[in-house]
């Protein structure tokens, strides 16, 4: 892997200096997609943002070595379902302008409610494996 | 018969050197000259090959933390299309006939 000019941070430079966080690591991939990782500290928690074969997503984590969890599932949690869902599509065009938004939402969520995100993503991981596979995930 | 990991970046490169299994891979400067459909058509052709040689295919990224609308979920999507399903605990998938 290695590091050359990054595209998030190019078009997310200006978010992360405004909202203070700082950039911990930054991995771009040319050989394979042009694939990048960027890492980010705020006070409170972690943001990642992922450049998967010119895809972008967004995920938080509590701190290090926490898990991660898509930036949506944090919202839902932070916001609850009905704002989320009402906001849902102009959330995940700008995942920055979400995040900026509801920065003292997101933050309370990752730290005090850690449990409610994961339950959520194991439930939509259901959801997800009964819409593409038609039935849920068996586990052990 | 091979083995060949899917899922997001970076888990699905990882997870592949890890264990020497394939994983689908294009150089930046050519994926960008590519139309979306050329895109697909290539990552197509790659699960295509992969489902003839009779490889076992993991997944890196647990559906927990697949991403709405991505390569990895048209990936997985595809290949429910083609008759694979989940093992227990979703790590796998296998070809249910």
């Amino acid at each position: 892997m290695q590091t050359t000019e990054s595209d998030i941070i190019s078009r997310f430079g200006l978010f992360l200096d405004r909202n203070g966080f700082t950039v911990l690591r930054t991995a771009v991939d040319n050989e394979h997609f042009g694939n990048e990782v960027v890492i980010c500290s705020a006070p409170c928690f972690r943001v990642k943002f992922v450049k998967d074969r010119g895809q972008i997503f967004t995920e938080i984590s509590r701190g290090a070595r926490e898990p991660w969890y898509p930036l949506e599932d944090v919202l839902k949690v932070a916001l609850g379902s009905q704002e989320f869902e009402a906001r849902y599509a102009y959330y995940m065009a700008d995942p920055t302008s979400a995040l900026e938004l509801n920065l003292e939402a997101v933050t309370r969520a990752v730290q005090e409610k850690q449990d409610e995100i994961a339950a959520l993503g194991r439930d939509r991981a259901q959801e997800v494996a009964q819409d593409i596979f038609g039935r849920p995930i068996v586990y052990g | 018969m091979g083995v060949v990991v899917l899922g997001h970046y970076p888990e699905y490169i990882e997870l592949a050197e890890q264990l020497r299994a394939s994983c689908f891979n294009i150089s930046v400067e050519v994926w960008s000259k590519m139309s979306h459909e050329e895109q697909w058509e290539a990552n197509r052709k790659f699960l295509d090959d992969a489902i003839s040689r009779g490889d076992e295919i993991l997944l890196a990224t647990p559906l927990e933390r697949l991403h709405i609308g991505s390569w990895y979920e048209r990936e997985l999507r595809y290949l429910a299309s083609r008759g694979f399903r989940p093992d227990a605990g979703a790590r796998r998938l296998v070809l249910v006939s």
